[in-house]
């Protein structure tokens, strides 16, 4: 997996994309990933722990992120989750693609339908 | 508590995910679920809901690719082709919408065979297949004794003793025996069924109790006066009380200590008692002793671990040997049965329940081969839109695909409506008594049930499914296309169609065969009779305890004073009785010895014995030969008796049976010796299948113990008025006596019959069924060939033809299906008859006559069939013919 480029991992489905936002703040476990989806308003588009975990496994497969050793403090039947090196690059490509998909003109009059009137 | 059934649901569908994904991931996954739960107070069932619904969405997917590296591009065929299969589905699903009267009927005909076929198999999966509910139940067997021809005969008591103490292969052996008893005390008299046990019997089987204890083994040694109740008894008679251990009952007469209340009990051998004694107790009028005695005891045994029904035999063959020659004038020709438990329950339903199983496959086999016609109609019809598909490049596999979904959409369809249908069959069939079929009580609709039911629906399916997939090696677009407008070719393309209405003919002839068979049989069985012609009789046995009616006398008494105060009831025509009745499954047997009688065995002529009132051969049907009937004048001072046929030319081979003396129960010569009065015709007491001993007939007056009254009424059936008439007659002459097991002669001989009964009936309905099937089946076939064709007859009948010959062209086609299917059906018939023989009275399973009116007719159905057609084919108006 080495052998691949970060580009080639783009674009990232919803869920993959809303673990490496996550865990760019941090190592987390699983439903902290949901808690945040939750907190960042997206109501709609919070995974499931089955959809979540499906995706956690092919990140983890791929190399975008890593297991610690260690357990959770809350609960030591959970490990949390972190970025690999290859994550933290490939969670950037992704958040910058989307940035400059809003900044552009129609991005932008998308989000603001008044000002663009 | 939802929160918890939700957990549950969840951690059951997680369960379903492939193990290398549980290992990974499953602890964090549940423990994030876990948390969520607790958390979201308000939403918590909204969130395990929303969970559980993520998991069974993801659950396909992870099987089909799991979550692991990914390769781009593939996944996202996988998802096309999924959902092109959604497509598929939905389509096939149209398709039947569009066209309900072909759905409705190829639903309807299937789910209703598909429900005999469920049913018929919930009830074969209860009775035969399904282990009686006991620990290590394949190691219980039954033991009976066999006396020379005679089989299962019950066990003399020392010789129960002697085979518990000689056997090497029984880890454990038990003894049952019934015993009927009167309860007074508690509202009005009445008798109820208990039966003697062994206390070990109890702990073989697994029992438990609800209250109390059981009784010990010393209490069963000293025949002491404690019982058990059924926790049926305990609910209906004793209110439930919670303090009932340590009762007092009293039964006939004499009280019992109740010590226990035990569960209720489904299956042989403790089911259907009221409530349990010592075996030892309830024997206490016997003689135990003896060896010649045989008071009703059925052993019960557990073989040791590693040890078969067939080696357990072997070893009381050889108690068998050293009896015989340890007590020679008793046990010289008496052997042991051993059956395994289950044999002994189910073994007189097995036949007909696999006749009847055989029975709806073959109605199954024909509704499938019928619908799959009707599919194959509509896939010819739909050439053309196949071939269009084809050659607009749609894969072959997504046309098969769309069939095999229109055939698995019908069938699963079909399977909904038959599993409903099963499912008040076996509830009725639950509580229905008097099908003579063994544990049908315990007949339910479970999963294994639904599961064959699944199984079923989707191999009829796929049946229906794979005759019509044959159609898509026909489509060769530009070919089809092309004959789009003249498809008249006939040959090869319908022999498919062809074989299908031939084995629907043929299976119908099966059915015909032998629902005709079994008519005939059953037919024959009423035709031989029992020996016995009733009229309306009614029948109400008394048991007189001995406590209160200690002598001959005080019995002879209160029946002479019951039979004449029931004489002058309104409704009654005439009163008798005898005991025990023929058909009642109970007898009574004793031996015979005389001057010159040729010697059977060492305690004379064994026979079967009924003690009679006046009037018992009139008033059963009973055909007096020579001499004449009892009377009441006919007291133990001159000691009468009747014999029956059998007995008289066995006896008497010289025909002078009149006047001549015997003595019963033994040669001793302070027997008193019998003078026979007369000679009556032979009774079949177990049946007309069953082989009856020569009868002795005593009058009520020197011998009488419990006594069935027979109460001719004028409005027959269980005449509600003249029985309660006859309970407060009963009642007037001794109110703790009561009147039990009252029905009607008629009902005896009916149940007697009942299983052939019930066996014809259903195999004709099977086969009408069948026989309608096949006829839609040769009726669309014919049509269809006919409309097919309409271009050639109107090219000939304009060309001159006449319109008989095109007639007799139609209707051949149908004569020739029917012919060769039923030629089948016969040849099947012939081969399946031995299935059916033992089932069969007096007629071989390959009888000429049967099978081939089942033929014949069928034959002659084909043609009628085909005439309908065969009529609209000559109507055919050549100009309209051939402009269409």
């Amino acid at each position: 997996m080495s052998d691949r480029n970060a580009h080639d991992y783009l674009p990232l489905r919803p869920v993959e994309f809303q673990i490496l936002l996550s865990l760019s703040a941090g190592p987390r476990h699983g439903y902290r990933i949901i808690q945040d989806a939750e907190e960042r308003g997206e109501e709609a588009a919070v995974p499931g722990l089955a959809t979540l975990y499906r995706a956690l496994r092919r990140l983890e497969a791929e190399g975008l992120i890593e297991q610690s050793d260690t357990a959770s403090e809350q609960d030591e039947r959970r490990r949390p989750y972190r970025l690999s090196g290859l994550g933290v690059e490939v969670a950037r490509l992704e958040a910058r693609r989307l940035a400059s998909q809003l900044g552009s003109e129609a991005g932008a009059a998308l989000l603001d339908p008044e000002a663009s009137r | 508590m939802i929160a918890a059934s939700v957990r549950q649901i969840y951690q059951i569908i997680f369960r379903l995910y492939p193990a290398e994904f549980r290992a990974a991931v499953g602890q964090s996954l549940l423990a994030d679920f876990d948390e969520g739960l607790g958390k979201e107070n308000a939403g918590r069932v909204g969130f395990g809901i929303r969970q559980t619904l993520d998991l069974a969405r993801n659950l396909s997917s992870e099987w089909r690719t799991p979550s692991g590296p990914r390769r781009p591009g593939r996944d996202r065929g996988r998802t096309s082709r999924l959902r092109a299969m959604r497509e598929d589905i939905r389509s096939a699903g149209r398709s039947l919408h569009r066209d309900p009267a072909f759905t409705l009927v190829a639903v309807v005909v299937m789910g209703l065979g598909m429900a005999g076929l469920i049913a018929v198999y919930g009830i074969v999966e209860a009775v035969l297949l399904e282990p009686l509910p006991y620990p290590d139940a394949n190691r219980l067997v039954s033991l009976t004794e066999s006396y020379r021809i005679e089989q299962r005969k019950s066990v003399a008591y020392p010789n129960y003793l002697d085979w518990r103490a000689r056997n090497r292969t029984l880890e454990e052996l038990g003894a049952r025996a019934w015993n009927s008893i009167n309860l007074t005390g508690l509202g009005p008299a009445r008798n109820i069924d208990a039966m003697g046990i062994t206390p070990n019997l109890l702990g073989m089987l697994g029992v438990g109790t609800l209250q109390g204890r059981i009784f010990n083994e010393t209490e069963a040694a000293d025949r002491a006066r404690v019982i058990l109740l059924s926790e049926g008894f305990w609910r209906d008679t004793m209110g439930a009380r919670p303090d009932v251990v340590g009762e007092t009952l009293l039964l006939d007469g004499e009280p019992f200590i109740v010590v226990g209340v035990l569960e209720d009990q489904a299956e042989f051998p403790l089911a259907e008692a009221a409530l349990w004694m010592p075996l030892r107790t309830s024997l206490s009028s016997v003689d135990m002793s003896s060896r010649s005695s045989h008071p009703g005891i059925e052993a019960i045994g557990r073989m040791t671990k590693g040890t078969n029904a067939h080696q357990a035999r072997l070893d009381f063959e050889r108690i068998a040997t050293e009896l015989a020659s340890d007590y020679p004038e008793t046990n010289a020709e008496a052997g042991v049965v051993v059956r395994p438990l289950r044999e002994r329950v189910v073994a007189n339903s097995t036949t007909t329940l696999w006749l009847l199983f055989g029975a709806v496959t073959i109605v199954m086999l024909a509704i499938s081969a019928n619908v799959a016609g009707l599919m194959l109609t509509r896939a010819t019809r739909r050439d053309g839109e196949l071939a269009v598909r084809a050659a607009l490049g749609a894969a072959r596999s997504r046309l098969a695909t769309q069939l095999t979904a229109e055939a698995l959409l019908l069938a699963i369809s079909a399977g909904f409506l038959g599993l409903t249908l099963a499912a008040m069959v076996l509830r009725l069939v639950r509580g229905s008594s008097g099908l003579g079929l063994a544990r049908l009580n315990v007949v339910q609709m479970d999963s294994s049930v639904a599961a064959a039911a699944i199984a079923i629906a989707t191999l009829c399916g796929l049946v229906v499914a794979g005759t019509t997939l044959t159609r898509l090696t026909h489509i060769r677009a530009a070919a089809t296309l092309r004959d789009a407008a003249e498809r008249s070719v006939v040959g090869s393309k319908h022999r498919l169609r062809r074989l299908l209405v031939t084995t629907q003919v043929a299976l119908a002839v099966v059915l015909l065969a032998g629902a005709g068979l079994m008519t005939r049989s059953l037919t024959n069985l009423a035709q031989a009779g029992v020996g016995i012609a009733p009229g309306n009789v009614l029948t109400a046995y008394i048991g007189p305890p001995q406590t209160s009616y200690p002598e001959n006398a005080d019995r002879v008494e209160l029946y002479a004073a019951l039979a004449s105060a029931a004489r002058a009831l309104p409704g009654v025509v005439g009163v008798s009785g005898g005991d025990p009745l023929p058909l009642s499954g109970r007898n009574n047997q004793t031996t015979l010895s005389g001057d010159g009688f040729p010697q059977i065995d060492e305690m004379g002529h064994r026979v079967e014995v009924t003690r009679i009132m006046p009037d018992y051969f009139a008033t059963m049907g009973i055909d007096l030969l020579e001499g004449r009937d009892v009377r009441l004048d006919d007291t133990i001072d001159s000691p009468v008796v009747l014999i029956d046929s059998t007995l008289a030319e066995t006896l008497f081979p010289d025909g002078r049976a009149l006047g001549q003396r015997l003595r019963i129960r033994g040669p001793a010569a302070d027997r008193p010796w019998h003078t026979i009065v007369g000679v009556v015709g032979h009774v079949k007491n177990y049946g007309i299948r069953n082989e009856s001993r020569g009868q002795l007939y005593v009058p009520f007056t020197t011998s009488a113990w419990g006594m069935t009254l027979l109460v001719e009424t004028e409005r027959g059936g269980t005449d509600a008025e003249v029985i309660d008439a006859l309970r407060t007659t009963l009642f007037d002459i001794d109110p703790e006596l009561p009147l039990t097991r009252v029905s009607t002669v008629n009902s005896y001989l009916h149940d007697s019959i009942a299983t052939e009964t019930i066996l014809t009936q259903t195999l004709s309905g099977f086969a009408a069924v069948a026989l309608i099937v096949s006829i839609i089946g040769l009726y669309g076939m014919v049509a269809y060939s006919v409309a097919l064709r309409t271009r050639e007859i109107g090219i000939r009948m304009a060309l001159g033809a006449r319109a008989a010959r095109v007639l007799s062209t139609v209707v051949l086609e149908g004569a020739l299906l029917g012919t060769v299917g039923a030629a089948g059906g016969v040849v099947v018939s012939l081969l399946a008859g031995r299935w059916i023989a033992s089932a069969l009275y007096d007629i071989t399973p390959a009888d000429p006559g049967t099978l081939g009116a089942a033929a014949t007719g069928m034959i002659v159905v084909a043609v009628l069939a085909a005439f309908v057609p065969a009529l609209r084919a000559i109507r055919v108006q050549p100009t309209q013919a051939l402009r269409g």
